[in-house]
């Protein structure tokens, strides 16, 4: 075990909004998954940790305080966002250039290769200043969406940080791309130095990369930690039975958090953490993926389409 | 040099009363540029729509705040030293002083325009923001802001031919015929302004 990153009771409240004490430690070489729903507050999370808000509590990278020593804390973080957070009527060549300095180790050379391995700069032995009107790179905010996201990782691979926030980053990338992206973080981590916090909401993405979930809830407009684990940890606190409903009547109802029954087909998600499940129905128990996991769990009930 | 200057202004308007149009037309310019300026920067900062990388950069809130009014002290500087290089122009001139004002109120209407876009929106990412999301709006005020960047670089050519002509014949030229060449710039600003609007509604990117 070797902790680079700690959340200690982040608490954030926003209008209609409260993230509450929200609290883990996260191992260097380790990639985090934040799921939850849609305003869940996995947004709202990855930019208090990244400072972009202020909060109460405190993050530390490296025992760099993000309440006290801001400026170390910050020069160790790198950020892939949904919504790039660089200047969009500049150029990536630009954005490099004035914000690269802020970092010790950026490689403007290396930034430049990515940008071109990425697609974004075609023919960089033109690069010349920049001017209305004569362009060989286009300003960021003629790129797509996706042409963003590349931007924003070969600025994140251009410098040494540690923590790497990513927020839904692969929801505009196109396939192929997603791979080279899934690989990029791997290798980020591979060295076990570095560490990857990962917000989501495509949870399968979560099951293949991430080694630990975090699983925010809200309700009653507050979110607080529903679940902090490895993956494999989540999956063996649930079962899915597949049987008539009448195996159910074994179960206390509490274990049953939701579940879904149709005319050839009913399974149902059980909560088995600290109980037994009977050996009658053992065969027909399988262990459940992700999603369905946070489907059933999110939703709540039985649903009904007989 | 004063006394020199005010009779000097005198002498100018009693011979070209005709000037006085254009100088308070000039003035009045100036004066809107100069104010929506500052209260377009002034409304900027108050919405603080600063872009998401600044609060992201590893600075501490008061390097941020020294950053900020550094940047802002730098341009404040940077229009001294244009509207005194222009006055040296000026004092070049002892016969046509006056014209020389029009031409100081343009390149300060210009700088506003260019401090705008140049430094203050690259800054504030603000065009998305603050202008709306709508692209009609955007390409208009991009539209706006191409054609400040053209006049800024005909005036400083103009200052800087201006500033080597001793003899005052360009100077000349232009006081005879001053409607016309404001006129003329006028026109061509128009012309560039709507083809760039219509580059950019149309979709054209600057990729020519």
């Amino acid at each position: 075990m070797n902790p680079i990153f700690s959340c200690n009771h982040i608490t954030q409240e926003l209008e209609h909004f409260k993230l509450a004490d929200i609290t883990f430690t996260l191992d260097a070489g380790c990639i985090l998954g934040v799921i939850g729903k849609n305003g869940s507050g996995k947004t709202t999370l990855l930019r208090t940790l990244m400072g972009i808000q202020s909060t109460q509590g405190d993050a530390k990278i490296l025992g760099y305080s993000l309440r006290k020593d801001e400026k170390e804390y910050k020069k160790r973080i790198a950020y892939v966002l949904n919504e790039s957070p660089f200047l969009m009527n500049v150029n990536a060549v630009t954005n490099g250039r004035l914000f690269g300095r802020y970092y010790d180790r950026f490689d403007p050379e290396r930034y430049e290769e990515l940008l071109q391995q990425y697609g974004i700069i075609e023919h960089p032995e033109k690069l010349r200043p920049v001017c209305h009107g004569k362009k060989n790179i286009q300003a960021m905010n003629r790129l797509s969406q996706g042409q963003q996201i590349r931007q924003q990782l070969a600025f994140a691979l251009s410098y040494d940080a540690r923590v790497y926030f990513m927020d839904e980053p692969t929801g505009n990338l196109d396939v192929e791309f997603r791979d080279t992206f899934y690989e990029e973080i791997r290798k980020l981590v591979s060295d076990e130095r570095k560490s990857v916090i990962y917000a989501s909401h495509l949870v399968e993405e979560m099951e293949n990369l991430a080694d630990y979930i975090l699983w925010l809830r809200e309700q009653n407009g507050v979110s607080r930690i529903y679940f902090y684990g490895t993956v494999d940890e989540l999956r063996d606190r649930y079962r899915i039975i597949e049987a008539e409903d009448e195996v159910l009547r074994d179960i206390p109802a509490e274990r049953i958090l939701g579940g879904r029954k149709e005319t050839n087909h009913n399974e149902w998600l059980i909560d088995v953490e600290q109980y037994e499940l009977p050996a009658s129905i053992r065969e027909c128990v399988r262990y459940p993926e992700l999603k369905e996991i946070m489907y059933y769990v999110e939703k709540g009930e039985v649903i009904e389409n007989v | 040099m004063f006394r020199g200057f005010v009779a000097d202004c005198k002498a100018h308007l009693q011979d070209r009363p005709a000037n006085i149009a254009g100088i308070i037309f000039a003035a009045l310019t100036i004066m809107f540029f100069n104010v929506w300026g500052i209260i377009t920067c002034g409304y900027i900062y108050s919405v603080e729509e600063e872009p998401d990388i600044y609060q992201l950069l590893p600075e501490t809130g008061e390097e941020r705040k020294r950053r900020f009014i550094f940047n802002a002290g730098m341009e404040m500087l940077l229009i001294a030293v244009l509207i005194m290089v222009n006055l040296i122009i000026m004092h070049g001139y002892s016969q046509s002083v006056l014209l020389q004002l029009p031409n100081l109120f343009l390149l300060d209407a210009a700088y506003c325009i260019y401090l705008f876009y140049h430094r203050i929106c690259k800054l504030s990412q603000t065009q998305n923001k603050v202008w709306g999301e709508k692209q009609g709006s955007n390409s208009v005020y991009e539209g706006i802001v191409f054609i400040a960047d053209k006049i800024l670089l005909i005036i400083f050519i103009f200052c800087g031919i201006d500033l080597f002509n001793q003899t005052g014949k360009i100077a000349a030229f232009v006081e005879q015929n001053f409607y016309t060449v404001f006129m003329a710039g006028l026109g061509i600003g128009f012309v560039i302004l709507l083809v760039d609007v219509i580059r950019q509604v149309g979709g054209r990117k600057y990729e020519d």
